[in-house]
């Protein structure tokens, strides 16, 4: 498969989000939804509640496909930041509900998203988490994941911004040798 | 991306599309993050597709109705069920639901309200208890301690060594009368225990009497049950004996002496 048939495959989806075609969901699903639950999950750490976040996710690709404008970003970019911020929407209800305070919400979703405390039973653990060092997967989690800049991570670790920056610069080599910079 | 306001990511889009290296940094950050997306993959169930779908499918319905005819709304259908098990309610809450939430905090309001109220009422009752148990206590410990202070009284009065012990005993034959008179020569005070007085009959009282140079002085009538151990009587100064006669009910201003009772001299 080359790269031109691939965008034109792409370009079909997206004319069909456009359209505000349902089919496209179960499409869009089948592709796309291992990852996008993995977000829920790195978030939310649960699985009924990350299932609930996919749910929504997938409602709300639905209902804002038709604002998609792929000149702005590739469609995977638009739905994983959509599932991203439902997840951590989500999160931030229900920590509300435990009158967490705003200044406070970042440290605890910081918190949350660091303890690697995955429940492998609840689910299909991919083996590909594991061969990632786990200092260096906690802080991509944080930064791509939990959406911190550097700098928080820094402040947040107590780790040196040059670590922080030299730890994440590893972490995606490391990845795009698992990958083959694929 | 990340966290940004939607203002700021205008931002970035308007200045990405001026600068081609900040188009390729946010262009580099996406690959980036598909990338880790792909290293985090996990399942979900099963069946959340299938529930997606229907979901979907019913909101759709639910928007086809609502734009499609041009009546006025009704009520919403409520959601058809879903044909698959384990499928999750969607998202969307139907009036229904929406009407039993209102009706649900409403009720929990009153629940409150009622609750409140009769936290108040039983807590003014049982601060009425209280005050009155607490206005009971008061007065009993002043009782206690008036009855502490006049014990203590008449124990030091009787310690005294002005205090004369005078034995009052029966003055005819086979009568098993007796009483008890404490004088004090320097207060002139009288106290007096009737306890070995027998129960004198209706409409009569005993009446104490001091002997001074062979007159009698009235000290009073008493009633030997209804005093305590010890009863103040009148005061009297050096008398020459003490006499108890009973006599009709309020006593009398000289004695009855063939009611004499018991009788006993001031050793001095």
């Amino acid at each position: 498969m080359n790269r031109n048939s691939n965008k034109d495959k792409e370009d079909i989806l997206v004319a069909r989000l456009h359209s505000g075609d349902r089919e496209v969901i179960s499409v869009l699903y089948d592709k796309y939804h291992k990852a996008l639950f993995g977000v829920c999950f790195q978030i939310l750490k649960d699985q009924g509640r990350a299932e609930d976040a996919l749910q929504k996710s997938f409602i709300k690709i639905w209902k804002k496909g038709k604002n998609y404008d792929p000149g702005k970003g590739r469609l995977y970019t638009w739905l994983l930041n959509i599932t991203r911020n439902t997840a951590i929407d989500i999160y931030r209800s229900e920590s509300r509900n435990k009158t967490i305070r705003d200044e406070e919400f970042n440290v605890h979703l910081l918190e949350h998203i660091r303890s690697d405390e995955i429940n492998t039973d609840a689910m299909d653990v991919n083996e590909k988490v594991e061969s990632l060092d786990q200092k260096y997967r906690e802080l991509i989690r944080l930064s791509y994941l939990g959406g911190y800049t550097q700098q928080e991570i820094s402040k947040l670790l107590k780790m040196p911004l040059g670590t922080v920056k030299t730890r994440i610069r590893t972490a995606m080599q490391q990845l795009r040798k698992i990958y083959n910079d694929k | 991306m990340g966290n940004a306001s939607d203002k700021e990511q205008r931002e970035v889009e308007c200045l990405s599309s001026i600068y081609p290296e900040i188009r390729q940094a946010i262009d580099d950050r996406a690959k980036e993050l598909e990338m880790i997306a792909s290293h985090f993959e996990a399942k979900p169930s099963k069946d959340l597709k299938s529930g997606i779908l229907s979901s979907i499918k019913d909101m759709e319905q639910e928007e086809a109705e609502e734009t499609g005819s041009g009546r006025t709304k009704v009520e919403p259908l409520p959601l058809q069920q879903p044909p698959v098990d384990g499928i999750k309610p969607s998202i969307e809450r139907p009036q229904s639901t929406r009407r039993a939430m209102w009706i649900g905090i409403a009720a929990s309001v009153l629940l409150l309200v009622g609750a409140v109220w009769v936290y108040y009422s039983f807590d003014t009752r049982y601060q009425q208890q209280l005050t009155a148990l607490e206005e009971e206590n008061e007065q009993l410990e002043e009782k206690v301690a008036t009855l502490e202070n006049n014990y203590q009284q008449q124990l030091s009065e009787l310690a005294s060594t002005h205090v004369n012990k005078v034995n009052l005993n029966a003055t005819t034959e086979g009568s098993e009368q007796q009483a008890i008179v404490f004088w004090n020569a320097q207060s002139q005070e009288v106290l007096l225990n009737p306890t070995g007085l027998s129960q004198p009959p209706e409409g009569k009282q005993y009446q104490l009497w001091a002997l001074k140079d062979g007159n009698p002085i009235d000290l009073g009538v008493f009633d030997p049950d209804r005093e305590p151990v010890l009863r103040k009587m009148s005061k009297v100064s050096a008398p020459d004996a003490f006499a108890i006669t009973m006599e009709p009910e309020g006593g009398k201003p000289q004695p009855t002496m063939d009611q004499l009772q018991v009788m006993g001299e001031v050793r001095g």
